[in-house]
């Protein structure tokens, strides 16, 4: 158990900066997802403060201890690999046993340990077998018992998860957080698939381009995104986003078609007439009578899911999709109750609920904020 | 369960059968034919049995070039296969050199065989070769025309030379297709560069190896043209090896009926060899 201090940290390839100075605090028995779109340096944050990968610039402290030069050996961390990385030619006991024969611990001692993590792993009687002789399941298993046994200050997980089918995805996800939960192991998780991030995480970092858009709680990432990019990457359908621009008057915000919407919740006045990009979830668009409309959307495909129902269109009046400016994505999703009776070709009366917009900036993508 | 009312399927297969037949089945047979009979010309054939092969198998001469045989694929293997894993290990993984370094190993395998034989020939000459001259400014007495040991060495290092490339091309390829994931559990776990080797790398090339060198021993095993240009099988009898001898016998004394016996049982310990060691080393695979 640890905390970890992470100041400045940057990476670069060359003349090729590819982390740009990430900061972050992590305290003892944190679980933070780290996640992002590829390329965006998560995985390479993550062998950084493995030890993995040289860090260029900033630091890296481990319980107070700068670990920017010490081996990843001797960082007292234990990572888990999308591949697994399973010895091909050692049972399942020497996989887990190996790094702590390394160490030079006492056999009795390894043996209490790799017994003790595979009973909470449920693997005791794959213990004689080859990994080749197990299904993916069990190989992410023994990946985590191998790095439990090491009983570690740190795990550091790098999409453990991706090589799984979706059903055992789940299930995985859930021992990964019942297991830390009652380890309490300080713990890095990437990923890119944004529901693992949500579901496991203490605290999201949110990552682009080598940037940490946000460093938050998933609820406080998903209620209030810090960027467009954020409030696009998190959240399935993804944020609806419509240019407009604040009125003169401060007191409204207009969407390109010319309808006008009162923004509950925000303070207009100091952005009175800057351009923006209107972010609305497709949960807090709900139909209503024609004339309370804040818009009206063309519905061109419908996706049922059962408990939901999705409407997919493009607000009347704006022409075909793509031809407005400066919206991201013409496309407005709107999240229907499973029962909605809805149809293509229907036309969609919708109001937004009150106190659910997002305001962004229109050149600078952030958050608007009420200064 | 729905079964075909037909056979038609049947014709789809016919051209495969056309081509095995021609290229292995009809010459083969042609061989066995020879090898149970005898002949005098004028394509009349009597029939000897087994004779030629309990001739072969008694013969001194077969005796000596297949132990001639066994003895320089032993040592081309044991030299190609950890060499050539030696060198894939040392190559760049990345980089610019990736390509001249492949390119590199991949000149000797592109040089027809023949000239092969005539370069190292003229290479080791005691008197004007680079490689004999060198030698013998050294002090050590080398003519690999004259001296068994010489054209021995001479061989082998020929062969190193020609084909080590294959293992080093097959054992990089299969480097290349480890995780990296892998070399990182491993430094986290702080294995040493030793056990890398021994724990990740070589099972992990456990296949490729295996086709390296069943090709390495096939090849080897039926090697003819590189010594038949560069010592002619000598001196003496000292290289001949099994293809060497066989042409002898063959077209040098035109005794069709034991060389087609030998040829037999050259095919078939070749075959034999292949599938007990493949089998061997794949017992556990695809489980």
């Amino acid at each position: 158990m640890a905390t970890i201090a992470i100041q400045q940290l940057r990476k670069s390839y060359g003349t090729t900066e590819v982390i740009h100075g990430i900061d972050v605090e992590i305290d003892t028995g944190e679980f933070i997802v780290i996640v992002g779109p590829s390329g965006c340096g998560k995985s390479t944050f993550l062998r950084m403060v493995a030890g993995l990968e040289a860090v260029t610039a900033g630091t890296i402290h481990i319980d107070g201890k700068q670990v920017n030069d010490v081996e990843p050996k001797d960082r007292d961390i234990a990572m888990v690999f999308q591949t697994y990385a399973l010895y091909p030619h050692m049972t399942v006991y020497n996989n887990m046993a190996y790094g702590l024969k390394i160490a030079g611990l006492p056999s009795t001692e390894i043996d209490e340990r790799v017994q003790r993590a595979a009973k909470m792993l449920e693997l005791s009687e794959f213990l004689p077998r080859k990994p080749r002789q197990l299904s993916g399941g069990q190989r992410q298993r023994v990946a985590m018992g191998r790095a439990i046994v090491r009983d570690p200050r740190v795990f550091l997980f790098d999409e453990p998860l991706s090589n799984l089918d979706a059903k055992l995805r789940v299930q995985m996800r859930l021992e990964i957080k019942q297991l830390q939960r009652s380890l309490g192991t300080t713990s890095l998780y990437v990923t890119h698939d944004q529901v693992e991030a949500m579901t496991l995480a203490d605290r999201l970092i949110v990552m682009n381009e080598g940037l940490a858009e946000q460093i938050d709680t998933p609820m406080q990432v998903y209620e209030h995104p810090a960027s467009v990019f954020v409030a696009d990457f998190i959240g399935s359908p993804a944020m609806n986003f419509m240019a407009g621009r604040v009125t003169p008057d401060g007191r409204e915000l207009a969407f390109e078609s010319g309808a006008a919407v009162r923004a509950e919740g925000w303070s207009l006045a100091p952005h009175a007439g800057r351009k923006v990009t209107i972010g609305v979830r497709p949960e807090n668009l709900q139909p209503v009578a024609a004339d309370a409309a804040d818009l009206t959307l063309q519905v061109v495909a419908i996706e049922t899911l059962g408990a939901d129902t999705l409407a997919h269109g493009f607000p009347a009046g704006w022409g075909e999709a793509g031809t407005t400016p400066d919206t991201m994505k013409n496309n407005i999703a709107v999240r229907l109750p499973g029962n909605a009776r809805i149809r293509e070709g229907d036309q969609l009366s919708l109001r937004v609920v009150e106190g659910t917009l997002h305001l962004f900036d229109a050149a600078n993508r952030k958050r608007l904020t009420d200064d | 369960m729905l079964k075909t009312a037909n056979q038609k399927a049947w014709y789809f297969v016919v051209p495969v059968v056309v081509l095995v037949a021609f290229n292995a089945l009809i010459p083969l047979m042609t061989v066995v034919n020879y090898s149970v009979q005898e002949t005098f010309g004028d394509n009349v054939f009597f029939w000897e049995g087994v004779k030629w092969f309990e001739e072969v198998l008694n013969s001194d001469r077969f005796h000596d070039s297949f132990l001639r045989q066994l003895a320089f694929t032993g040592m081309i293997l044991v030299i190609e296969v950890p060499l050539g894993i030696g060198v894939a290990l040392s190559m760049p993984r990345k980089g610019p050199w990736v390509s001249v370094c492949l390119v590199l190993m991949a000149l000797p395998l592109l040089i027809p065989w023949n000239v092969v034989g005539a370069m190292w020939n003229i290479f080791a000459l005691p008197d004007i070769g680079l490689l004999g001259r060198s030698i013998n400014a050294l002090g050590i007495d080398y003519n690999f025309t004259q001296q068994p040991e010489s054209a021995w060495m001479t061989t082998v290092l020929m062969d190193v030379w020609h084909w080590t490339s294959l293992v080093v091309l097959l054992a990089y390829a299969g480097l290349c297709s480890i995780p990296d994931a892998y070399y990182q559990a491993a430094k986290i776990d702080g294995a040493s560069a030793w056990s890398v080797f021994w724990r990740i790398q070589l099972p992990k090339l456990k296949r490729v190896l295996t086709i390296a060198i069943l090709l390495r021993f096939m090849d080897s095993f039926m090697i003819y043209t590189e010594p038949f240009v560069l010592t002619g099988g000598g001196p003496g009898n000292t290289t001949t090896f099994l293809s060497i001898d066989l042409v002898k016998i063959a077209l040098g004394q035109f005794d069709l009926g034991p060389a087609a016996a030998m040829s037999l049982i050259y095919f078939l310990v070749v075959l034999l060899v292949c599938w007990v060691f493949y089998t061997l080393m794949m017992r556990h695979e695809g489980q």
